[in-house]
This record gives structure tokens, sequence and C-alpha cells, in this order.
């Protein structure tokens, strides 16, 4: 009986669906609005699960969904210039939009925090119930040490995709494997998984995550370098080839 | 660390100009946590957009 990594997998690419939207990507890349539907309606449910695991307002997660999309708008000839897959494309923006978003509006909480106008607020006027949107909006300079982690990310996303990015049959060779992938992930050591978790869905860093989780920053280096160690073994063991040139 | 934004501000961007330099073992060791945070993405269970999200979606684009 299939799992629900295995029907989600199928569902979403085998390798030539994949081929075919290297040809959607294209059209995409000349602004065509019918393709970029398509690819909307193949990816969005995916990337929606991606952003409501890091942005739990589903209208934030809605607005992030948008981005995304605004983005590979800009974006498609580059990535068709490089030959990368649409699919990895869309999934490294969809996090780092989604974690930009959760920083910008940490950061307003904090500051509301901090502020004497900030206390004796109800919890409805709190800005850290604010929209991501408005958060961002009112990103202050004393942000700037989040704001300049996201153009580090964004700079290697969007600036060399083809030092990363799978080709198209790596990615449905993923898709095939996914449960597989999903038990190798939840056999990483507990305090592994827990520091990789707040990194990768809660966009802190490696301080924050130490505060998160009351342990040492050496500790926390530790444990992430070892989560990425354990990783790619098990990718390497459930995936093989695309990992093997790691 | 770097691709998730979890260095410091001042080692990101020391990296950056080691990357920029063009060492091939920490490109390598970028490139491999690009590949694992994409995995770990696909982990997430699908969820669809309200309808509307697509609507105001295209109604973007066709306005560009």
């Amino acid at each position: 009986m299939p799992t629900e990594a295995n029907t989600e997998s199928s569902k979403l690419s085998g390798a030539n669906k994949e081929l075919s939207m290297e040809e959607v990507l294209n059209r995409v890349a000349d602004h065509d609005v019918e393709a970029l539907q398509s690819l909307y309606d193949e990816f969005a449910p995916k990337l929606m699960g991606l952003l409501i695991r890091i942005l739990p307002a589903k209208p934030d997660a809605e607005s992030a969904l948008q981005e995304v999309f605004l983005q590979l708008w800009k974006e498609a000839p580059g990535i068709v210039q490089t030959k990368g897959s649409v699919a990895a494309w869309l999934v490294l923006m969809a996090r780092h939009a989604a974690c930009q978003r959760l920083r910008a509006q940490r950061a307003v909480a904090a500051q509301a925090a901090q502020s004497p106008n900030g206390k004796g607020r109800t919890r409805e006027e709190k800005p850290a119930s604010k929209s991501a949107d408005s958060a961002r909006k009112e990103h202050k300079p004393r942000d700037r040490r989040s704001a300049k982690h996201d153009s580090e990310t964004l700079w290697f996303l969007t600036s060399s995709p083809q030092l990363w990015m799978p080709r198209p049959a790596d990615i449905a060779l993923v898709d095939t494997r996914l449960n597989l992938l999903q038990r190798a992930f939840n056999q990483m050591p507990k305090q592994q998984r827990s520091a990789l978790e707040l990194a990768v869905f809660a966009g802190y860093t490696e301080s924050e995550i130490a505060t998160q989780l009351g342990e040492p920053l050496g500790k926390v280096n530790a444990s992430l370098r070892a989560a990425f160690t354990f990783l790619r073994h098990r990718q390497h063991a459930v995936l093989g080839t695309w990992t093997a040139e790691i | 660390m770097f691709l998730l934004g979890a260095l410091p501000e001042e080692g990101a961007l020391e990296l950056r100009e080691h990357l920029t330099q063009g060492c091939e073992h920490c490109l390598e060791r970028v490139k491999e946590a690009a590949r694992t945070v994409y995995l770990l993405s696909l982990t997430a269970k699908p969820v669809s957009p309200g309808p509307r999200a697509k609507d105001d979606l295209l109604r973007r684009l066709r306005k560009k």
C-alpha cells in the first residue's frame, strides 16, 4: 500500500513530467502567465506545506507563496540558462522567503518587548501578532543583522544556481524515494534534529538556537554539523548518484 | 550554516568573500547544505492554498 509520501511523489513528477516542466519554464521565462499558472498548480500545495510549517498563519504563508512565484517570474530566464531544476529552486526560495518573514516578525516583537510603549498592550495589539507583510515594512536598521543574513542566502540562491541545482532526473529520483528519506530523517539523534529543525524551519541563527535549546553555542554548532553529516550519509544511501558527487 | 543564514554576520560575510574567490572545497560544502535543506523541505506535508491566493497572484502578474 503506498504511503502518503509515495502518493504525493508519484503525482508530482516523473522524469518525463519534469522534462515538460523545463518547457513550461521556458514559457515562463518568456512571460507566459498561463505557463506560470501551470507551475503554480503543480507546486503550490508542496510549497504551501513548507510555508505553513514555517509561518503558521495561513495568510502569511499565502502571501509568501505569491512572493515566491513573483520571484520566479523574474528569475526564470536565469534558471533556464543554468539548466537548473525549477522544483528545487521553488522549494529553496520558499524556505528563504518564509524565514525572512519570520525573522522580521521576531525583530518587531523584540522591539516591542523592549519599548516602553510595548508594555501593557493587549495580546491582540502586540506587533508580534501583525502579519509578516506589515512586520517587514517596519523592519528597522537595528534588525540589519537578520537582513544581511537574508541577503547572503538570496545571493547564493540567485547568483549561483549551477553550484547546487540537482538535475531534473535527480529530482524525479528524490520524489520516488521520499518515504525512505523521511525515515532516514526520523532516525537522526533527537538533539541534532531539534537544532536542525530550528535552523531550517524557524530561521534561527546558531546563537539563537543555543538560547532556544538552553545549550552552549559550541554544542549547538557541533550538533548542526553532526546533523548535516548524518544526513549526507543517509542521503547517499537513499539517493545514490545524486549525492555521490558530494 | 551559511546557506541557512545561521552564521553570525561577520562569519557569513567572510565566507561569502571566500566563496566568491572560488574555494572548491567550501563550495562543495555549501552545495551539500543546499541539497540537504532542499530534501528536508520536502518532508513537509502538502497543504492546498486558498483559491484567492492564486487569483491575486495572476492579477498581479497581468498588471506587470
